[in-house]
């Protein structure tokens, strides 16, 4: 039922997907490998949330498959196929305390109670959650909340992860220091996954591989220099803008309110 | 500047119309049944308080009452836990969705009068299964109204409170986004059982729970229903109140009185206690 | 099979009403027919022409009831404000369930004797009184829920650019409370047009409502002048919510509202 031991690769094969009478996944095909973190780029409502939900399967698509190594999950419930879809927003269990939110999977599992115990200590311990075990979400910030999702997530060392949008709502520094926990904790436990987000940044920092969404299709990159040289990703753009901006060429267009002097 | 030490005249207002009254009239009732005011007062007695709390009934009736409301309530959830499992989709949106409104615009004396007009012997399901050849006599079907069993009194309770409770675990579950917790808890790796055990029911229930006990409190005291379908004994405690206290002859006023304070000062320490235990528990939460 | 279900009981929310109306129109409906033999409308011409007294009573019924309303409606509606502000919300919150808790018979039974004296039982003005007790609290709690943050910040920019507070009142808050002021009004007449146990107890059978009516036909086996007034019973709320459902919906949102005050 679970994951292998180690992460496999994803492979997405022709996945189309509908809603509402419209087809808002046409054709889309990617290769994430094992290990690696692709993070797919796109306008908001290109559809990167049906994606991600798709291969979840949170969503039935019309056509397409799934496979994750050599099994094919598009035709398994969403709790068989190992894949853990992490919202944009913490969706804590409110009537659990942060313990339980994360001990939810292991419990799921039937881990013996000490194990149980054992893992969740040490991920509060590399979430910086420790000694909060008896709060209930209300009583946590929202940056504390987002990193107990994803502690919650990463405890029962799915096959694929699945993030969307994960750092959005935090304030700058808190999504930096969010997203370094992500890349130490994807590095140490191997994991596989698959980031769609709106922000390049974000994208540069935690992504290994590269693709860009847009129209219902995804077009995957060869390497961070492909993504970086293609106009259409924005990147050079938005590079060629603090350069400017740093050398002082950048001209900053002025209103013309009168004001008595010229 | 200082701020004015008068109190606010609207929360005066609110204290007497609402408490007021019935603090009042718990402590009249004190005073008469202890003998210290009324048209046969004598001076303190606790004489009719002896008496009523000696008696069998008594007792009965207010068990009987709680048994009922409970009963009432503890029916109308299941039933309403069921339909929205069973039907999701359907009573979200839609004509079904419309209809489930028509119950709340119906009054207890009416339900009442319906479930005798389709529950009782003569009734339409009687007619019914005559019909169909189940039964020969009125007799002959089960009697539901009238009797000690109560089985009227929770039916006709279900059909005004289950359509509520589908409407507000409806509400609660959008406001506390069970979906998407439920959701959550699939990719977790729960089955669908396990999700709507573990994850939408339990945050229905707690989140629902202010409103449901204020209900069971309040199925507790009811009047109508069991008045027209309740049996003559055990009767619920509204209904014994109000015949005893409409008796011709006034010298039961007294007791009458006994068993009223009983039941409220019952009826308001559940509900204090309710507020108390909301307020301790989410401090509880707050701190780690 | 779950459309079957969802036929079933669609069924059983119109049986009711057919089932009424059927009641209150037929002649010889006996067992075991499951349909009458006869259908007149004698008694619904009879309603017209108050050859019962009906006409009088339902106006009664409707007098009481708006008058009930209205008050209710206003009082709570400027009491609810001072609720929301008070320090002790919470404790004011539950001493409002009181009299729910208590049930209007022992009420009746605990105040009559006060109304004898002051000469309002038996009086269409000391069972609205009575009826009082009850819509007020319930206009406070449905109405609380009108004063969170986004009114309390609309009121103070209202203020701050210039209004007084009339104007406050008048221009800002009346017509952002309006939908919530309907509903109020309409459950508020509820309690008073549904209420049975207050007008038997206060009225001491001499103030004659349409619930008094119908009880009366019932317990003399009238059945169909019984479902007449049952029909008469839920004319005002079907109208309404022929008219806006959202009149009762409204009320299961906000009393929910008024409990939660995280």
């Amino acid at each position: 039922m679970m994951s292998d031991a180690s992460s496999p690769t994803l492979r997405v094969d022709h996945l189309g997907v509908q809603l509402g009478g419209q087809f808002v996944l046409r054709d889309v095909s990617i290769v994430v490998d094992a290990h690696t973190t692709m993070a797919v780029i796109g306008a908001s409502g290109c559809g990167k949330t049906t994606l991600l939900r798709a291969i979840a399967g949170l969503v039935t698509p019309e056509r397409g498959e799934v496979r994750l190594g050599a099994r094919r999950v598009d035709l398994l419930p969403p709790n068989r196929r190992g894949i853990v879809y992490l919202n944009q927003e913490p969706l804590l269990f409110p009537h659990l305390d942060l313990f339980e939110n994360i001990a939810f999977g292991l419990r799921l599992r039937r881990l013996p109670e000490r194990q149980v115990r054992e893992r969740v200590a040490e991920m509060l311990v590399q979430l910086e959650l420790d000694g909060m075990e008896r709060r209930h979400a209300h009583a946590l910030s929202g940056g504390q909340r987002q990193r107990a999702a994803f502690g919650r997530a990463l405890v029962v060392e799915p096959a694929l992860l699945l993030l969307d949008e994960p750092f959005s709502n935090l304030d700058p520094d808190t999504r930096t220091s969010m997203q370094d926990l992500f890349k130490q904790l994807a590095h140490r436990r191997g994991i596989t996954a698959l980031l769609v987000t709106h922000d390049l940044k974000e994208s540069m920092r935690m992504g290994d591989s590269f693709a860009m969404m847009r129209g219902g299709r995804v077009h995957a990159y060869a390497d961070r220099k492909a993504f970086c040289a293609d106009p259409a990703s924005g990147v050079d753009r938005e590079a060629a803008f603090w350069q400017a901006f740093a050398s002082g060429e950048v001209q900053v267009p002025r209103c013309d309110v009168p004001t008595g002097d010229s | 500047m200082s701020r004015s030490r008068l109190p606010d005249p609207w929360i005066i207002l609110l204290a007497t119309m609402t408490a007021g009254p019935v603090l009042a009239g718990l402590v009249f009732m004190l005073l008469y049944s202890t003998g210290l005011i009324g048209l046969l007062a004598h001076g303190f007695t606790l004489r009719y308080w002896h008496d009523v709390l000696d008696d069998r009934q008594t007792w009965i009736t207010l068990a009987y009452s709680l048994t009922m409301g409970l009963a009432s309530l503890a029916a109308s959830l299941v039933l309403a836990l069921a339909l929205q499992a069973a039907l999701g989709a359907r009573l979200r949106r839609g004509a079904l969705r419309g209809l489930l409104f028509v119950p709340l615009a119906v009054p207890p004396l009416v339900a009442a009068l319906l479930s005798v007009e389709v529950l009782g012997n003569a009734g339409l399901l009687a007619r019914l299964a005559h019909t169909l050849g189940w039964i020969d006599q009125p007799g002959d079907f089960p009697t539901l109204l009238f009797t000690p069993s109560g089985i009227g009194i929770v039916l006709t309770h279900m059909t005004l409170v289950t359509p509520f409770l589908l409407l507000l675990l409806d509400r609660l579950g959008r406001n506390a986004r069970v979906a998407d917790l439920m959701q959550v808890a699939r990719t977790l790796g729960a089955s669908r059982w396990q999700a709507w055990r573990q994850v939408c029911l339990p945050v229905l229930m707690r989140a629902g729970m202010p409103v449901l006990s204020v209900y069971f409190i309040a199925l507790m005291g009811a009047f109508e229903v069991p008045l027209l379908v309740g049996a003559q004994y055990p009767s619920m405690v509204s209904v014994l109140i109000q015949r005893r206290f409409s008796q011709f002859d006034i010298s039961t006023r007294p007791e009458a009185y006994v068993l009223a304070s009983l039941y409220a000062c019952l009826a308001m320490g559940l509900l204090l206690a309710l507020f108390a235990w909301r307020g301790r528990r989410e401090v509880g939460e707050r701190a780690s | 099979m779950r459309r079957v279900l969802a036929w079933m009981l669609s069924g059983m929310l119109v049986l009711p009403l057919v089932l009424l109306v059927l009641l209150s129109l037929a002649r010889h409906w006996t067992w075991p027919a499951l349909l009458p033999a006869e259908l007149q409308v004698r008694q619904w011409r009879d309603l017209f022409a108050d050859a019962n007294g009906l006409g009088t009573v339902v106006l009664r019924s409707l007098g009481m009831g708006v008058g009930v309303a209205v008050v209710a409606t206003t009082l709570g509606f400027a009491s609810s404000r001072s609720l929301a502000r008070h320090a002790r919300k919470g404790r004011l919150l539950a001493l409002l369930h009181l009299p729910f808790a208590v049930s209007p018979v022992v009420l009746g039974v605990s105040l009559l004797y006060a109304f004898l004296r002051l000469h309002l039982a038996g009086h269409m003005l000391g069972v609205m009184l009575a009826q009082l007790v009850f819509a007020y609290a319930y206009a406070v709690i449905l109405l609380s829920g009108f004063w969170n943050q986004r009114a309390r910040s609309l009121e103070e920019l209202a203020s701050s650019l210039g209004a007084g507070r009339r104007q406050v009142w008048l221009h800002v808050l009346m017509p952002l409370a309006r939908p919530l002021l309907g509903v109020c009004l309409f459950q508020t007449f509820l309690i008073s047009w549904f209420d049975y146990a207050l007008v038997l107890l206060i009225g001491s059978g001499q103030v004659s409502t349409l619930t008094m009516t119908l009880y009366q036909y019932f317990s003399s086996g009238d059945i169909r002048l019984a479902a007449t007034c049952a029909l008469l019973l839920l004319t005002p709320p079907l109208l309404a919510l022929g008219l806006n459902h959202q009149l009762l919906s409204a009320t299961i949102v906000t009393r929910l509202e008024a409990y939660d005050d995280e």
